[in-house]
């Protein structure tokens, strides 16, 4: 909204809705989502020239879609690391995904348990600590960065 | 130079590929269809349209729309990608016929029909009830987005003077291009030069381009059917400019 009302271009990519339209809602394996994550970053670099900012919220746990995608986009990349405590999340739990882990009903809920390994990021260029942090502030921060990266 | 974007509304059914196909010729920009965008599919099949739609035709120059993008859905409040947006509005008994003959051919197909749909299949498959649920689905759209600021279009004066039409919603985003754009937008998206058709034509095959006229729904409703859809219908219709309080009547 911040970026829109500066009267900028700005598409999202929300996980859920790429999931939804491309029907790999259930998918979780590493090969569905690393082919989901790459197919992300080529939809990003075909609207390259149509938009100002995209900005792409899924679930990106290996580190080699997020190499890509720097390498891709270059210093127009801005990786933010959501951070956030195991417990605050099962305290949330949206969609209620925490609570079927711990149930045993699903096996693969990336980061928790037996499921499949987070590759933490090394050098993101803005880590959110979402469990401490007001949405304000980090928005702040993102915007700065945005501002310092010279894409606005 | 800024990449803007129009934003083209409608309920669905209502020509909102053929308009934005001339728009994005126009103005040089890119069709963006959301959903099929995010899962990976082209919106035509036609190399023909995908040549002209994509935003980078040869020896022309970028405008500051680099995108037309479609909406089907009713919240315009969510929608806040621009300020420059096109409510596109058809007669609501068109709309339900071709909206009826589409579900007939996705129902052959097979599949494709989201569970809801499957669950109310019983109800979809009577004509008439499919026609009314389309209407109420349509007020229900239109109610949404006409107290929101935009460009109003009707599909029925698009296909009496579509140069006008297309000139209006140019003036509307202060952009001035060569007539002769305007003029080869119109050509290159005709309905014959899109379905190997004239209008009036009908493929069911093709229940994206079906007939491309105003009217079918007085050859394809029964006299009961448009006199009890005017019965419920004829009120909602008026506000938004449509006659349909008597049969065949058109505002």
């Amino acid at each position: 909204m911040r970026l829109r009302a500066e009267g900028r271009t700005v598409l999202t990519f929300d996980g859920d809705q790429v999931r939804k339209a491309r029907g790999i809602e259930t998918d979780f394996s590493r090969a569905g989502i690393l082919k989901n994550n790459y197919e992300v970053i080529r939809q990003c670099e075909s609207m390259r020239d149509l938009c100002d900012h995209a900005i792409v919220s899924l679930i990106s746990p290996f580190s080699e879609t997020r190499e890509e995608a720097r390498k891709v986009f270059g210093e127009e990349y801005i990786e933010v690391y959501m951070r956030c405590a195991v417990e605050a999340l099962i305290g949330r739990d949206p969609k209620g995904l925490y609570r079927k882990a711990i149930a045993g009903e699903i096996d693969n809920l990336i980061g928790f348990r037996e499921g499949p390994a987070y590759d933490i990021p090394k050098s993101p260029e803005i880590v959110v600590d979402s469990d401490q942090e007001a949405v304000e502030g980090a928005v702040e921060r993102i915007i700065e960065m945005v501002y310092r990266r010279g894409v606005l | 130079m800024t990449s803007k974007v129009v934003l083209v509304a409608d309920y669905g059914r209502s020509g909102q590929g053929w308009l934005s196909y001339m728009l994005c010729y126009i103005l040089n920009a890119a069709f963006v269809e959301p959903y099929d965008f995010l899962a990976g599919r082209s919106y035509t099949n036609s190399g023909h349209v995908l040549g002209l739609t994509q935003g980078n035709l040869p020896g022309r120059e970028r405008t500051n729309y680099s995108m037309i993008i479609k909406t089907h859905y009713a919240t315009p409040a969510r929608l806040t990608l621009t300020d420059k947006v096109i409510v596109l509005i058809r007669d609501p008994r068109d709309v339900a016929v071709s909206a009826y003959f589409r579900f007939r051919k996705m129902r052959g197909e097979g599949g494709t029909r989201p569970l809801r749909s499957k669950l109310f299949g019983f109800l979809k498959a009577n004509r008439f009830t499919n026609l009314l649920t389309t209407y109420f689905r349509w007020v229900r759209f239109y109610r949404a987005w006409w107290p929101t600021d935009h460009y109003l279009v009707r599909y029925e004066d698009l296909l009496i003077d579509p140069q006008g039409i297309l000139r209006g919603i140019l003036a509307y985003l202060d952009v001035h291009p060569d007539e002769r754009q305007v003029e080869d937008a119109v050509r290159e998206f005709s309905f014959a030069t899109i379905t190997g058709r004239q209008r009036g034509q009908e493929d069911n095959n093709n229940p994206e381009f079906r007939k491309g006229i105003a009217g079918d729904f007085a050859n394809r409703f029964s006299k009961l059917e448009l006199r009890l859809f005017g019965l419920y219908a004829g009120i909602d219709g008026a506000d938004f400019g449509y006659d349909l309080g008597r049969a065949g009547t058109k505002r």
